[in-house]
């Protein structure tokens, strides 16, 4: 489980997180909505040590500690996060080498699935591309963890359904996801869980079967409900 | 210790091209200026290859003369690359945080490989400064074979080696005589290396106020080091005088380590 509690965060003089507690838990989707700049993928990065939190803590199955989070814990950005003069099989050899988790034959069948070449260069994909090279790296690995920020932002239709496909597909099964995405329709009949951040602390915390079944709303709707009051 | 070689090699490719490069200019521009040298001298007196105008006396000119009277074509062979060194020692760090897809996202993730990053980007510029200095005299030997082939007879004459390479001003600064100013100008210059690295990492940590704070670190080591070079002047020993430097100089090194080690693994954002 990643826990996150009482997590404050301050850019410059504006408050970005203000309290923010939540988990997400292995076996489950996890969605985390809200405006832009509401602080979604400053959460993201913070849990990888990426930015530091100005106050509060994170834990990864009740472990503070970064030594491990690693191999544990995969984070897709928005982006490759590659040189731009890597060749695609550059950035798998990069993963190999430094990852025990890294799973050759699952990266294998992941390019072949989204149909990259690996002699493509990064620095010239296009980005609905990009982001499916960041899911091959994000991917690959055995992680018990999957942080993945706006992955279906500014690509195209196919692309998307393809994306949305490894949400349900076993890649998936077992692990815990955190997601950040503005496109919840892609993904909402997929999510277990959703975080709703509003003034940089937890508006709602649903799940979205029990939403679903109990008050018959989708997260859509109760999305409306917060962000329109 | 194995991501720190992984990481080291990493670095060293990324730059291979741009070595390779400055290497291949410092060895044109020398070899022009050498050539040209030459050249302007044999034209002074009349000489070609074997024969010579009646009436002039031409004084033979070694090697060492030669290189002694090209230091500008010297000063400008290494002026040039050791601009773009030091050029990289900020772009080390900043290429993976600016582009299209940022590489510090990756690198930060490395498992367990924070310290060894910040390592392998130390030893990788050290590396680079010593590979060059290196090249420096693979290509005096060049030189020297240039010599022998573009000389006519009438004007060899032979000088040692070492005779040629300290006619050279900007030689006398890149590989001193005396092992311990050897050791004083390279102990500086990794000094320097690390202190803008805490700089950097700085700035990266806490953004524009770190561009301040970094101001008035990199302001407080530098007084230091002044204080520390005026300690000749006070009334000590001269054992003394050097336990006062090389504490300020160990203090600042242990400094500079420890607050990159604290920013890197703790602070840095990207």
């Amino acid at each position: 489980m990643i826990r996150i509690e009482n997590a404050h965060k301050r850019y410059r003089w504006r408050k970005v997180l203000d309290g923010v507690t939540f988990s997400a838990e292995k076996g489950q989707i996890t969605c985390l909505v809200g405006m832009n700049g509401a602080g979604k993928s400053t959460l993201l990065k913070a849990i990888m040590g990426l930015t530091p939190l100005s106050k509060g803590s994170i834990r990864v199955d009740g472990v503070g500690s970064k030594r491990e989070l690693y191999e544990k814990v995969s984070f897709i950005p928005d982006h490759a996060a590659m040189p731009g003069g890597y060749r695609l099989e550059d950035g798998l050899q990069f993963m190999a080498d430094y990852y025990k988790r890294w799973n050759e034959a699952r990266a294998n069948e992941l390019m072949a699935f989204f149909r990259l070449d690996p002699r493509d260069r990064v620095g010239n994909l296009s980005k609905g591309t990009a982001a499916k090279y960041g899911l091959v790296l994000g991917l690959a690995a055995d992680t018990e963890f999957v942080l993945m920020d706006e992955p279906f932002s500014g690509i195209d239709v196919f692309s998307r359904e393809m994306i949305g496909e490894v949400f349900s597909s076993r890649l998936i099964e077992d692990r815990g996801v955190l997601v950040t995405t503005h496109e919840i329709g892609e993904i909402e009949y997929l999510l277990d869980r959703a975080i709703l951040l509003k003034d940089g602390k937890v508006a709602r915390d649903i799940d979205c079967e029990q939403v679903r079944d109990e008050q018959g709303k989708s997260v859509l709707d109760v999305m409306r409900e917060v962000y329109r009051s | 210790m194995s991501h720190y070689f992984k990481l080291l090699a990493l670095e060293v490719r990324r730059f291979r091209y741009i070595l390779a490069g400055m290497m291949a200019y410092a060895l044109i521009v020398e070899c022009l200026a050498v050539a040209r040298e030459i050249h302007n001298y044999a034209n002074r007196y009349g000489i070609k290859e074997g024969t010579r105008e009646p009436g002039v006396l031409p004084q033979t000119y070694s090697f060492a003369d030669v290189i002694g009277n090209v230091q500008s074509g010297f000063a400008l062979a290494v002026v040039l690359p050791l601009a773009a060194l030091l050029a990289y020692v900020l772009l080390i760090w900043y290429r993976d945080w600016f582009g299209r897809h940022p590489f510090a996202f990756r690198l930060l993730m490395v498992p367990g490989g924070r310290i060894s990053l910040y390592f392998a980007k130390l030893t990788a510029i050290l590396l680079f400064i010593f590979s060059m200095l290196a090249w420096q005299l693979v290509a005096m030997a060049i030189l020297k074979l240039e010599y022998a082939v573009v000389t006519p007879e009438l004007l060899k004459e032979s000088s040692r080696f070492t005779d040629a390479m300290y006619a050279s001003e900007i030689f006398k600064l890149l590989l001193p005589l005396r092992f311990t100013q050897f050791l004083i100008n390279y102990g500086m210059g990794l000094l320097a290396v690390m202190l803008v690295f805490a700089g950097i990492l700085l700035e990266r940590s806490y953004r524009i106020r770190g561009i301040v704070i970094a101001a008035l670190y990199l302001a407080l080591n530098v007084t230091l080091l002044v204080l520390a070079s005026m300690s000749i002047e006070l009334p000590l020993y001269p054992s003394e005088t050097v336990a006062v430097c090389l504490t300020i100089f160990g203090l600042e090194v242990a400094g500079a380590i420890w607050l990159s080690l604290k920013l890197i693994t703790g602070k840095v954002s990207v």
